[in-house]
């Protein structure tokens, strides 16, 4: 049993600790195959002078807001972003746009990768990242800055020597709904953010020292509102960060690690088994006698599919046009959002299930009932009762 | 019907292109003027008489009943009563419609005699608010804002042209005359022969006359004009730089956009989105600026907004409206290249 208390253990410390991983993701983008660069009419978003009719030019936004607007946009990114409707994906002209915050609770199994801000709004500080901009959500009131952000004083840190925590949707993206971008992964091209390249999901502000680079991923084309294992997004995986800083290796988690850098760098994760932090960048181990070879496996003995519920990364994205259902042990890696949505979620510490006992917890060594082969149970295949 | 053919020859505005100087009206008197607005016990005019003797009012003269927006001797028409007037059919300040739409500002031209507050309005001069918007003068666009009576405000502009178009910068009342190289035609045949390019074409440089509108920092700019009514749409209302909070006028665009960086306005781009510059001589590289009449015509078009192209499809103005990524290069997407 002493094993199960210690790897229970590390996977409470890692989820507790981790309470503000990343942001903001799935910005303005349609519904087509070419994702990141936003096509469709200009006035679905923007307005010229902010004028129409000899009054203000009506918001896209469902909360109320006063223009102009930066960009010439009808809104800001929470405005255009938001809805007083369960849907989490609506509709503008011919322009499709993921929301991000719902006033009501989003649609039932419709909600989106990057979560909903409805549940910090609602439930409170510990359910999202707390976003100011946003009505309703405040300074949170236990943090007053960045979990596992470093003292800039240490001389280990990278963004914490300038931030010390979330402001509003800037903070992680940089919003380029134009920029030029590739397919099927978004963000190969690391150049100069002066010129606008389009990185996955426009998170680009907290790359390393802002100067170049930013997240690289494939992209689903409704955010995955509907998702299956072959129907979802692909993130970039990378390196088990070296100590004292970033590897700028255009990874999902190494994006986190500006504000979190103490969940991500070894200098504070260790560098293998037992660790001391959760690891992230991390290959599932292959080994036979781990249970991590067994991945979402539905009848204990074999392999299973990708799980949108517990995504793997892939250290490589070169040769992927498109998701894959298939998950490496060995090669596809443990990443933030492996546990964690960057918006917010029903769950404390933005966890993608239930986890703490105050939300329903289902993560029970041992169980049998609902909580088995899923949440942590899909890579730890041994640790659930099944 | 027979007041209005009095007066088809003469106040050209015309100024020919490549930096020809403004040319005067010519013609024999009578066809402007009436000494005493008195003819065989008649009046020559009922709603006369009007300032400098003319014979009818501004609208008055340069209304048609035909289909030819510039007459054979180059008079100039900016409304037809019998509706032929398109986008194709019409000068380079496009028309009215031939029935007043009877909205203010939600047409699709400027509303004569509406007394609405210009959308943008952030001056002190405008009397039409109480007269109603009319062409020139303290209720209008040509001539001085400083002079009440319309034909006093564009005074020696017919016969003496000093400015474009008789267009005058109110500049907090000492006005400043509008720069700008006028087409002989008013883009009569850029307008007739020109449509607009379906996807991504090979620009080469215009075949048909065309305008030249000064753009920058001075106070001559067709902008600044604008301006007059719609001061929040240039200048500080805009923002300083990018990230823009209404579209800058007066602004050169970047040099990283593709049409900025080469010495071309074709014809689509004269006609959908024509390119200001600071010297009307030369079309130059690098120094291509955005105006109000890159995305608008003064006096009306088929479009809402009096813009010169489709824009919003759900209005229903136009089949096609300005959609990002539809590889057309005109209109909003004549200059933002990357956005095609």
């Amino acid at each position: 049993m002493a094993w199960k208390h210690k790897l229970m253990a590390l996977i409470r410390s890692a989820a507790l600790s981790s309470i503000f991983l990343f942001s903001t993701f799935h910005f303005l983008v349609f519904s087509t195959p070419a994702l990141a660069k936003v096509t469709g009419e200009c006035v679905n978003c923007h307005t010229m002078h902010n004028s129409q009719g000899g009054a203000a030019m009506p918001g896209v936004g469902n909360i109320s807001e006063t223009g102009p607007f930066d960009a010439l946009t009808r809104g800001t990114c929470v405005g255009c972003h938001s809805n007083t409707v369960s849907a989490t994906i609506k509709t503008l002209g011919s322009s499709n746009i993921p929301v991000v915050f719902n006033t009501v609770p989003p649609e039932a199994g419709a909600e989106l990768a990057g979560g909903n801000f409805y549940w910090v709004v609602t439930n409170g500080e510990e359910y999202g990242h707390n976003v100011l901009t946003i009505p309703g959500i405040v300074q949170d009131t236990k943090l007053s800055e960045a979990p596992g952000i470093p003292n800039p004083a240490s001389g280990n840190s990278t963004c914490s020597g300038c931030h010390s925590k979330v402001a509003d949707c800037t903070s992680c993206h940089n919003p380029y709904h134009h920029g030029e971008d590739e397919q099927p992964v978004v963000g190969v091209t690391q150049v100069s953010n002066t010129t606008k390249a389009v990185y996955y999901r426009f998170l680009a502000n907290g790359s390393s020292q802002h100067t170049a680079g930013g997240v690289m991923g494939i992209e689903d084309s409704d955010w995955e509102r509907t998702k299956s294992s072959t129907d979802h997004n692909e993130y970039k995986g990378g390196v088990l960060t070296s100590s004292g800083g970033h590897d700028a290796d255009s990874s999902i988690s190494d994006y986190c690690a500006g504000c979190h850098q103490k969940f991500h760098d070894t200098l504070f994760v260790g560098t293998s088994s037992p660790w001391l932090r959760h690891p992230n960048n991390y290959a599932l181990p292959s080994d036979p006698d781990k249970e991590y070879r067994l991945y979402n496996t539905q009848d204990g003995s074999a392999i299973g599919p990708y799980n949108p519920q517990a995504p793997v990364a892939r250290p490589v994205l070169t040769g992927y046009t498109g998701p894959s259902d298939t998950v490496t042990p060995g090669t596809d890696q443990v990443f933030c959002l492996s546990c964690h949505r960057p918006h917010g979620t029903p769950y404390k510490d933005i966890l993608r299930w239930a986890y703490d006992p105050d939300d329903g917890g289902l993560i029970i060594a041992g169980t049998t009932g609902t909580g088995a082969r899923t949440g942590c149970f899909i890579c730890h295949t041994s640790k659930d009762g099944v | 019907m027979k007041k209005l053919l009095v007066c088809l020859l003469s106040m050209a505005f015309v100024s020919a292109m490549g930096g020809m100087a403004l040319a005067a009206v010519s013609g024999p008197c009578v066809n402007c003027h009436t000494m005493h607005n008195s003819q065989a016990g008649a009046d020559v005019n009922a709603a006369g008489p009007f300032g400098a003797l003319v014979n009818n009012t501004c609208l008055g003269c340069h209304t048609t009943s035909g289909s030819d927006p510039l007459s054979g001797s180059g008079f100039p028409y900016v409304k037809s009563t019998s509706g032929a007037f398109t986008d194709q059919i019409c000068l380079a300040g496009g028309y009215f419609p031939a029935v007043d739409d009877g909205t203010d500002n939600l047409g699709k031209a400027h509303s004569l005699e509406s007394t609405a507050t210009p959308p943008g309005y952030n001056s002190t001069w405008y009397q039409g608010t109480a007269n109603g918007l009319s062409c020139a003068g303290v209720n209008g666009c040509h001539g001085s804002q400083t002079v009440a009576d319309e034909m006093g405000a564009v005074k020696g502009g017919h016969h003496s042209p000093t400015v474009y178009r008789i267009l005058w910068n109110y500049n907090g009342g000492a006005p400043v005359g509008i720069t700008g190289l006028g087409a002989s035609d008013y883009e009569e045949a850029l307008n007739l022969n020109t449509t607009a390019p379906t996807g991504s074409y090979t620009r080469t440089d215009a075949t048909y006359a065309h305008n030249v509108y000064i753009a920058g920092g001075t106070d001559d700019t067709i902008s600044k004009l604008c301006a007059n009514c719609h001061g929040d749409f240039h200048g500080a209302g805009t923002g300083s730089g990018s990230p823009w909070q209404r579209h800058p006028t007066d602004v050169a665009l970047p040099t990283s956009w593709d049409p900025a960086d080469d010495a071309i306005s074709s014809n689509a781009d004269c006609k959908y989105n024509p390119f200001g510059f600071v010297s009307g001589a030369t079309n130059t590289a690098g120094a291509k600026y955005a105006t109000c009449l890159s995305c608008h015509r003064a006096h009306g078009t088929a479009s809402y907004d009096i813009l010169r192209f489709g824009y919003n499809t759900a209005l229903g103005d136009a089949s096609t409206g300005q959609s990002a990524g539809s590889g057309n290069m005109y209109g909003c997407l004549g200059c933002h290249s990357k956005q095609r």
